[in-house]
Order: structure tokens, then C-alpha cells, then sequence
């Protein structure tokens, strides 16, 4: 029977990747903003887990350093690229109608929408989702994953792509970790195991509900290497 | 979550590969890599569901897992890591470039033979 199927049916090898298009896209906006001067960042995460909140905070620090602009994703409102403006950066809104992750083709249109001058520092919040955006870049150097220890303490190793395919990881809202019995120490081993190169953060609102932000890992503060 | 769009892909790859034939492809075979964030289950039904608005109705779909490979970058050695930390077999580094296991991608089409 195996031998009649094969006088049938002919086999040929195609070997094309799925997402080429969108990697091929995100490599020439890449090389454009390089060639700009323009450097990208991307920050992904769960709905909710604190990355407008961290840009709030980074940007005011950022721009006593760079000229900077962030691109924010969300399926609806302009919620995000408002609180970045009142933080005092020139913020673009991407609503994506229901489309779980960003593209390169719409981040294309955003950025072309930022005031002149464009900015040194591009920063670009993701739809909120752990899973898809890290298949999808968008023209970023870096990429950085923000899991909240409110998500709980294993979820490094239940989503190995967002921690393995990215350049940092900040763990999120330290400070409720003893309200939901999680160990933010073991979350940043679990991330150092499983990708050793990877740079890991803590954030937290502190006594005055300001963010502070350290590093988990020895290295350099946040704002300095994400200015590169 | 963006399966649909991965699903129509898949299709605009194998309509262009059978260029005239599509009528008679039978399996595609896709491979989705272990670190791919795509849910298989919601790729076959979006496949299934867009087939019908294409020339490749007698098209089914088959998923194989691509593993995670790992390019040790002390020594250069390709190996498939098993647990955490991922470990070169050569010399125990612990330093690691992914090489696959990230994509989706179409291995091979079948295409019924014409008499
Ligand atoms: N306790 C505590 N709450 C925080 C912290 N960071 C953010 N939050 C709160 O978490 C909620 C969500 O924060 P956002 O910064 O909007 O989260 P996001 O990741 O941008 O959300 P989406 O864009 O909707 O995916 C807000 O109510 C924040 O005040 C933190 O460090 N500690
Ligand atoms: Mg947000
Ligand atoms: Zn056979
Ligand atoms: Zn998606
Ligand atoms: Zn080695």
C-alpha cells in the first residue's frame, strides 16, 4: 500500500518559514532605524503587568539622557500613549482592533506619525500577551519581557520563549509578592537558568508609590542599558 | 491567538509552490517549532476553515514539533537541549545561542500525480 501512494502522490520539499515576511520586515525597519540613529526597544508582558507603569517611570530618566518616543500597543483606547505624554514623551497609540501582537508593517506606520525630531530612544510596549509578540519583533536591538510576581512564581518556566528569546526580564511588583506567596529571588534564578545571558530587574512601587527599579543581577541599572 | 494569519501564510505558500496544481494537493506538512508561540490545535482549525476560500480543498494539514536546538557558544557544538539549564554535551556550557525551534515552517506538500 505505501509502495501505490508513492506512485501517486509526488513529494516535493518547500522549507519556507511561515513568518518570513513579518522577520524579513522587522530586519529592514531595524536597518532603517539604524540608519537613522534611532535605537528600538520592546517591552512585552501579560495584560496588566506594569509596562506603561515602568515607562512612566523610565521615561522623565531617559530623556535627561536621550531624545525619546515610545509607540503603544493595545487592542482599544489611547489610554497608554496618554499617560507616556503627561510623563512629558511623545507617545503614538497603535490600536490593533483585536490582533493579539504587534507588526513590523504597523510600527512602520506609527513611528511615522512621532514628531520630528524623531527620537534616539525608541520605545515600544507591546500588546498586552506573553505568548505571540516574541514571534513577531519589530525592528527592536532589545526586547524585554515584564512578568509580574503576581502571575506567580513559575511563570518563567511555563512561557520558556519569553524568557529564552528575549534580552532581559524585569519581575514586576515585588512588592505584592508576599500577598501571593511568591519568592521574586527564585523567579530571577528560574530566568538566570534558563537563559544565562539574559539581564534580570525588580521593580516595585515602594512606601510612596513610587516605582523603584533595581538590578536583579549585578549589572548595570535599567536606564543605562537600555541606552545601550 | 494569530493562528488565522499563520493559517492563510501556510496556504499562500503552497498555492504559490503548486503553481496550477493546487486542485490536487493533498498533505502539507508544517513543522511548529517548540519555542513558536502558536497553539496547534488553533492553526488546524484555522486551516481547515480557510482552505474552503482557496483552490486547495483536497488539502489537509499535518503538524510535526520541531525541537529547540542550541548552538553552544564555547565550542560551536548543535545539540537539542533537554531540561533547564540547557547544557552543551561537549564541554557543560551553559552559553547558548538558539538555532531552531522558534519558526513555523512548511516542510513539504504532497500533489496527487496527474494521469
Ligand atoms: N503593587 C504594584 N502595582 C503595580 C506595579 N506596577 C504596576 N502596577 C499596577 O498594575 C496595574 C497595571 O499596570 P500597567 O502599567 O497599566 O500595566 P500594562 O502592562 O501596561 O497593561 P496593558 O498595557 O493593559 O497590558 C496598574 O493598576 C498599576 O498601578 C507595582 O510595581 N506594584
Ligand atoms: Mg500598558
Ligand atoms: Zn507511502
Ligand atoms: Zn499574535
Ligand atoms: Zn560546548
Amino acid at each position: 500500500m505505501c509502495k501505490a501512494h508513492h506512485h501517486v502522490v509526488e513529494e516535493i520539499d518547500l522549507d519556507c518559514v511561515v513568518q518570513e515576511e513579518d522577520i524579513k520586515h522587522s530586519e529592514q525597519l531595524k536597518a532603517s532605524f539604524r540608519a537613522a540613529g534611532v535605537r528600538a526597544v520592546g517591552l512585552l508582558g501579560s495584560p496588566g503587568s506594569g509596562k506603561t507603569t515602568l515607562l512612566e517611570t523610565l521615561v522623565p530618566r531617559l530623556m535627561k539622557k536621550r531624545r525619546v518616543a515610545v509607540i503603544e500597543g493595545d487592542l482599544a483606547t489611547d489610554n497608554d500613549a496618554r499617560r507616556i505624554q503627561a510623563a512629558g514623551a511623545p507617545a503614538v497609540e497603535l490600536n490593533t482592533d483585536g490582533a493579539c501582537h504587534l507588526d513590523a508593517s504597523m510600527v512602520e506606520k506609527a513611528f511615522a506619525q512621532l514628531p520630528e525630531p524623531k527620537p534616539e530612544l525608541l520605545l515600544i510596549e507591546n500588546v498586552g500577551n506573553l505568548v505571540c509578540p516574541v514571534d513577531f519583533p519589530v525592528g527592536e536591538e532589545l526586547r524585554l519581557a515584564v512578568i509580574s510576581a503576581a502571575e506567580g512564581e513559575d511563570k518563567p518556566l511555563k512561557y520558556p520563549a519569553a524568557v529564552l528569546r528575549t534580552e532581559g526580564v524585569i519581575i514586576s511588583k515585588t512588592d505584592l509578592a508576599p500577598y501571593v506567596h511568591v519568592d521574586p529571588h527564585k523567579m530571577a534564578a528560574y530566568v538566570k537558568t534558563m537563559n544565562p545571558r539574559s539581564r534580570v530587574f525588580f521593580s516595585h512601587f515602594d512606601a510612596t508609590g513610587q516605582l523603584a527599579i533595581e538590578a536583579a543581577d549585578g549589572g548595570s541599572n535599567l536606564e543605562d542599558w537600555l541606552i545601550g | 491567538m494569530h493562528e488565522a494569519s499563520l493559517a492563510a501564510n501556510v496556504l499562500k505558500i503552497v498555492s504559490r509552490a503548486a503553481a496550477g496544481k493546487e486542485s490536487r494537493v493533498r498533505q502539507i506538512t508544517v513543522s511548529v517549532g517548540q519555542l513558536a508561540g502558536v497553539m496547534p490545535d488553533a492553526l488546524l482549525f484555522a486551516f481547515e476553515a480557510l482552505k474552503k476560500q482557496t483552490l486547495l480543498t483536497s488539502a489537509t494539514l499535518k503538524l510535526e514539533k520541531e525541537p529547540v536546538t542550541a548552538c553552544c557558544e564555547d565550542c560551536g557544538h548543535e545539540y537539542q537541549p533537554q531540561a533547564f539549564p540547557y547544557t552543551c554535551p561537549i564541554c557543560q556550557s551553559h552559553v547558548f545561542r538558539i538555532t531552531n525551534g522558534e519558526a513555523v515552517t512548511v516542510k513539504r506538500m504532497e500533489i496527487k500525480k496527474g494521469d
